[in-house]
């Protein structure tokens, strides 16, 4: 068994690293550029005709909501789904197409047990890739003299990463139909990107109308952010209950067709 | 017969540019589905910022009455100067990958090397079908901008998403070419493409951390110098001095990707 986790972690070893490296510069970007934002929002919000928005006041003051907002909900959650999908691209599909599956599959390790291995390793990968994020915030915050809630920032980690395990399933599945000639990569995109387009502009509409559509439950972005102050009673449970049980049916469909499919 | 046919040089250049279409056709193949995909991907992208435009700018317009936004400045700083452009790299990264180390890793590029066709023809063709390919995305999704701006009763002048887009397909082609060289120096399937994202990532937010100043290829993309600061549309000259310097570049990546290439031991 341990074996089989080394070769998943050979194979992503590279992306895995450069995940890293990705979240580091996302996260000490916005940390660098938080003391020129609350400049400027300051410098707006005392000017008559500057820009005013709703969210400038805890912009200035709660550095936790900005950090929330930069990262959580938006750069390093990004960062953290293309990682993710990264991960969880290859397995048999991918010793397929380099004519080696057969060596694979010749071992006494079922089908199965590769996929699961597999999946297990890009997991492992995503929540270590979400704790080096909190250290790299925890330092660099410690640098730029701010403050903040350490819970917030491991509930928040918790929530991506317990909501961000579709992306997995879902990048896996994509490897597993799309394979080879980095069709997959782009099909995920645009399969993850279109629909939350089409999401948000129904959404949109739906609350401009003053109603909440179900298919507000099928935001995984949304429901991996969560409300900026996150505890038991504002979690959004019912999104992640959704996300978890869309990860099983990818899950169920790719090990299904993985059965099936001839090498 | 046969050396007649061997040494006749109108034979032999018929032989060599049908080897080359046949390369030209198997680059397409390789790609259509990659460039199918990003084309929806980035259509979808214009669609719905064109489609939810009345909405957002009724609401920015009723916070800020003393500065309403118009609607080409939306579209350029919300597409030409943002999403639109940072999709058109990824699209363009995605289509440069592959080539002979690629085929090296799975152990196919004998079969192409076997080929009536020079290793550089190969990788010359393969990056005419990338940048035609990614200039079509660019000029596709900058055109959708005008056509679907009709149907949510606003004007977008055709001539200006034209403008753009050959800009942003121009100058963009020195994201392309870096695209090719690293898919030609990195074997690993996701290797290059990480390497990449990674790499321009870094560039993207070291400019707009200010830590790198001066020349911006992606300020280049999107015209920036060419606007008009009030209604963003392209009024002042063409900077074709930042364009000359955006190809010779793009020319400088394709030569060392193609030294890559030749001196590589397959």
């Amino acid at each position: 068994m341990s074996v089989l986790f080394y070769k998943a972690w050979i194979e992503t070893r590279v992306r895995f690293v450069a995940g890293l490296i990705a979240a580091a510069i996302v996260c000490i970007f916005y940390m660098e550029q938080h003391g020129w934002l609350v400049r400027m929002w300051t410098e707006d919000m005392q000017n008559p005709h500057g820009y005013h928005m709703k969210w400038m006041p805890l912009g200035i003051h709660e550095y936790g909501w900005y950090l929330w907002h930069y990262l959580y909900d938006n750069y390093l959650q990004q960062v953290w789904i293309l990682s993710a999908i990264l991960f969880a691209f290859g397995g048999l599909i991918r010793e397929r197409n380099g004519g080696t599956v057969l060596f694979s599959l010749g071992l006494p390790v079922s089908r199965r047990r590769w996929l699961f291995t597999r999946l297990a390793v890009a997991l492992l990968e995503s929540i270590a890739l979400s704790l080096f994020a909190v250290i790299v915030v925890v330092i660099g915050s410690t640098v730029i003299h701010q403050t903040y809630s350490l819970s917030q920032l491991l509930l928040h980690t918790a929530l991506m990463v317990a909501a961000g395990v579709f992306m997995i399933a879902f990048g896996n599945l994509c490897y597993t139909l799309f394979p080879g000639n980095y069709l997959s990569l782009i099909v995920t995109l645009v399969l993850l990107g279109a629909p939350y387009l089409w999401l948000q502009t129904y959404m949109q509409h739906m609350n401009a109308l003053g109603r909440t559509p179900w298919l507000g439950y099928l935001n995984v972005a949304h429901a991996m952010a969560g409300p900026w102050q996150l505890n038991w009673s504002t979690t959004p449970w019912l999104a992640l209950l959704v996300a978890w049980a869309l990860a099983a049916v990818l899950l169920g469909a790719t090990v299904v067709h993985g059965d099936r499919l001839d090498y | 017969m046969e050396i007649a046919l061997t040494i006749s040089s109108l034979r032999r250049f018929q032989v060599t540019s049908h080897g080359s279409r046949s390369v030209l056709w198997n680059a397409w193949r390789e790609s259509r589905a990659r460039f199918f995909c990003a084309l929806v991907l980035l259509t979808s992208l214009v669609t719905y910022a064109v489609l939810t435009s009345p909405g957002f700018l009724a609401r920015y317009n009723t916070h800020f009455p003393d500065k309403p936004l118009l609607y080409s400045v939306y579209v350029w700083t919300g597409l030409f100067h943002y999403a639109l452009e940072g999709l058109w790299v990824l699209a363009a990264l995605v289509l440069a990958l592959g080539g002979l180390a690629r085929e090296k890793a799975t152990g196919v590029a004998l079969f192409s090397l076997a080929l009536p066709v020079g290793r550089l023809n190969l990788f010359l063709i393969r990056a005419a079908m990338a940048s035609a390919e990614s200039i079509v995305l660019g000029l596709a999704s900058a055109l959708l901008i005008p056509a679907l701006s009709a149907l949510v009763g606003e004007a977008y002048p055709f001539s200006q998403a034209l403008g753009f887009g050959a800009w942003m397909g121009g100058a963009g082609l020195v994201i392309l070419a870096f695209g090719l060289l690293i898919s030609e120096i990195f074997e690993g399937e996701f290797t290059a493409p990480v390497v990449g994202l990674c790499s321009l990532t870094v560039i993207f937010l070291g400019y707009r951390g200010h830590t790198l100043r001066g020349w911006n290829v992606f300020d280049v993309m999107s015209a920036t110098a060419s606007i008009d600061p009030q209604t963003q549309l392209l009024t002042g000259p063409f900077h074709w001095l930042d364009l000359g310097a955006c190809v010779l570049f793009s020319i400088v990546l394709l030569f060392t990707a193609g030294a890559v290439v030749k001196t590589r031991d397959f």
